[in-house]
């Protein structure tokens, strides 16, 4: 049986060791007096857009100041306990979901955003969804060979490989399955360094081995003499219709709540990158001018299916890299608008995630949750966005001014979930499972595909009874042109002079791959222009 | 299908969900009985002694599910009790927006009713009036229903519970999972 608990970590270098000491970090939950602070460039968020635009720009001797809802945490606090990891990492600790219930939405708050964690996948932007944005939406200048060189140099920069050691017995699956019914796969590009090949991604790296923003862009940007605040959550953007003047600040307290001081970050220019959500609802308590009324809409979430395999053999999914393997035998089969196409992946299985995916309650859930160790679970990423009867979801807002997006499921989605579920079923099957149960209340663990597939001809696919959720939040600030979009090119907000969106509400459609290296290239793209503009 | 996915044969539909929020809407289809005994327990009583978020109501509410939800997963945790898988249920409440605990507690508030527990469990009884069998038929009725709301609710209520107790370290190791690494760097919460 595989076992890791007596494994010591030890001697990890952190690099926010006596933060302090070396660099300019304010802690939100210590600020009770008002204060103004002035900057070349604000930055609001510190994940994949925030942090890479912030090296770049600090580099440049531009003065950056960072604005991080979520607190600074670092290795020295990844204590691998998932009920610590959810509380303190994600938004809204793993309770954020659409506004129906049907889609739970895993997305990080912490300093280093969800970079801090994800599952590691690097991929390029496909060529097919870069080529759909300039037909559809007139994005210019951002086709594959105007950003190559930037998914390369932030490959370089985040030591992005694929992944050399075997997969775990998790992701063998995808090996396996595909290998047999003759569908494509591959290994997975990861952005690691002298990975230990724990498990732990999801939790914050203990060994500092993921190049997440933490221990990359952001300990660069300090060096070079940026400002961190954390536990600050920026409430709005101060404008006059035409220019952003400064961005107020609201100190948290260690429960999240605010500390009643405001701090004033006063900048000639401004950088939003605050996530798929998170942005466009600062957009919206700010004000800013949108004639079209069309921040927070088209939002997008990869809508995730997935399904649980029993196998005789020990798979300890809760061990090894993540993600490794994939399959794009079903990403574009449809053609790039067609009916949905899926991306089929694997997901890490720890015992709170795997007890509220699986559902049910008492004797029999017990039952399920006890085969843990012999568990395997895939995924199905839905490219969503791409098809007219592919909307997206809306930002709006609480009375209380938080975000929450409304995502309707309708037939296009719910067809891509039936079918996305019989092949995850399909190629479980094929990889030797015992027992396959697709993400649904009403599936039992089929003992053949042959029985599965019979089984799922008569399931409802209706919200709540499929078994959905997300961790990539997409969309809501759409590049494209003045008739499409809200941000150009550039990553300029069409109706404010200084404001800028480097991060993934940029995205006009879901990509069809894992976000990160997508909101690395374009931001990188975009800030060294922005650098040249302004250094 | 319908295109708007919640049919009205669920009781409410999907427009009247988003003017009203969930739980409200689902009070008015109760009637106005309803609407005003909710809001009568709306008050806030704060949390309950030793409790960061749930009120004393809430407990004596879900104190009795704990059983047989988790069935063998309580047993397996010498030593524990209901009280400390509604303690892990608190904890997990902290990490959550206030907007996301407050529909939390609208749920919670609307089973305190029992024209609600009728329509979305299937019983009037409270839970605590109800014997384990009982309310293992409760539980079978309630996630088994055909209600687009009972769905919502159940969902909505025991996801979070079943994954609050299962982070628990304790509760993680009866599963099979050997738990993970030490990271003799990190300060213990």
């Amino acid at each position: 049986m595989q076992d890791l608990s007596k494994l010591k970590i030890e001697n990890i270098d952190d690099p926010w060791a006596n933060a302090g000491d070396k660099w300019d970090v304010i802690d939100g939950a210590r600020q009770t007096d008002d204060r103004t602070l002035e900057a070349d460039v604000a930055i609001i968020g510190t994940g994949a857009g925030g942090a890479v635009s912030a090296e770049i720009l600090s580099r440049r001797g531009l003065k950056v100041i960072l604005i991080e809802a979520g607190r600074l945490r670092s290795s020295r606090d990844f204590n691998l306990n998932e009920g610590d990891a959810y509380r303190h990492l994600y938004q809204e600790g793993t309770l954020r979901a659409t506004q129906d219930g049907a889609i739970t939405i895993l997305q990080g708050r912490t300093v280093g955003g969800t970079t801090v964690v994800n599952w590691t996948s690097s991929f390029r932007t496909p060529e097919e969804t870069l080529n759909h944005w300039h037909r559809r939406f007139g994005v210019a200048g951002t086709g594959r060979a105007d950003l190559d060189p930037f998914f390369q140099q932030m490959e370089r920069r985040l030591g992005v490989e694929p992944w050399a050691m075997p997969p775990n017995a998790n992701n063998d699956v995808i090996k396996r399955g595909c290998e047999k019914l003759g569908w494509d796969w591959s290994v997975i590009p990861r952005n690691v360094r002298g990975c230990w090949n724990l498990g732990y991604c999801g939790m914050g790296c203990p060994t500092n081995a993921k190049q997440s923003m933490l221990v990359t862009t952001l300990p660069a940007a300090m060096d070079a003499g940026a400002t961190l605040i954390h536990g600050a959550r920026a409430q709005r953007l101060i404008h006059d219709g035409t220019r952003v003047s400064a961005v107020e600040v609201r100190p948290l307290d260690h429960d999240k709540r605010p500390t009643g001081a405001v701090i004033t970050v006063k900048a000639p220019t401004v950088i939003a990158a605050g996530g798929g959500i998170q942005t466009p609802a600062l957009l919206q308590r700010s004000e800013v001018p949108d004639p079209d009324g069309r921040v927070g809409k088209r939002t997008f979430l990869h809508v995730t299916s997935f399904a649980f395999g029993r196998y005789d053999e020990e798979m300890a999914p809760y061990y090894g890299a993540p993600q490794s393997l994939h399959s794009d035998q079903f990403t574009f089969a449809g053609g790039v608008d067609g009916p949905i196409g899926y991306k089929l992946e694997m997901m890490p299985l720890h015992p709170g995630l795997t007890a509220a995916l699986m559902g049910g309650f008492g004797e029999e859930a017990r039952r399920h949750i006890r085969e843990l160790p012999n568990l395997a679970a895939s995924i199905a990423l839905l490219r969503d966005g791409f098809h007219e009867d592919s909307p997206g979801g809306t930002v709006s807002l609480r009375d209380n001014g938080e975000p929450q997006l409304d995502y309707p499921l309708n037939d296009y989605l719910l067809d891509g979930a039936r079918r996305s579920l019989l092949t995850q079923v399909e190629m479980q099957f094929a990889a030797g499972a015992r027992a396959v149960r697709p993400g649904h209340i009403r599936a039992p663990f089929y003992r053949s595909w042959a029985e599965a597939r019979e089984g799922l001809e008569t399931l409802p696919f209706k919200p709540l009874e499929v078994a959905l959720g997300s961790a990539h939040v997409m969309g809501g600030c759409p590049l494209g042109d003045e008739q499409r979009g809200l941000v150009n090119s550039q990553g300029r907000y069409h109706h404010l002079d200084n404001l800028y969106v480097f991060d993934g509400s940029v995205f006009p459609t879901s990509l069809g791959v894992n976000p990160q290296l997508t909101i690395y290239g374009l931001s990188a793209r975009n800030a060294t222009a922005l650098a040249d503009r302004l250094a | 299908m319908n295109r708007d996915s919640s049919s009205p044969r669920d009781g409410v539909s999907r427009r009247g969900f988003l003017k009203l929020g969930f739980w409200g809407a689902t009070a008015l289809t109760l009637g106005a009985g309803g609407a005003t005994l909710l809001t009568g327990c709306s008050g806030d009583p704060g949390p309950a002694s030793g409790y960061q978020h749930l009120r004393e109501r809430d407990l004596e509410l879900l104190r009795p599910l704990m059983a047989p939800l988790l069935a063998g997963g309580l047993d397996a945790v010498a030593g524990a009790g209901p009280d400390d898988a509604l303690k892990a249920f608190d904890r997990l409440l902290a990490g959550g927006s206030e907007g996301a605990r407050g529909q939390l507690f609208q749920l919670l508030d609307l089973l305190q009713l029992g024209a609600a527990r009728w329509w979305v469990t299937g019983t009037w009884a409270h839970f605590a009036d109800q014997d384990e069998a009982q309310l293992q038929r409760t539980l079978a009725e309630w996630s088994g229903s055909d209600n687009g709301f009972a769905q919502l609710a159940f969902k909505g209520l025991t996801q979070p519970l079943m994954m609050a107790w299962y982070v628990t370290p304790d509760a993680g190791l009866g599963t099979g999972y050997p738990g993970p690494p030490l990271n003799l760097a990190a300060r213990p919460e």
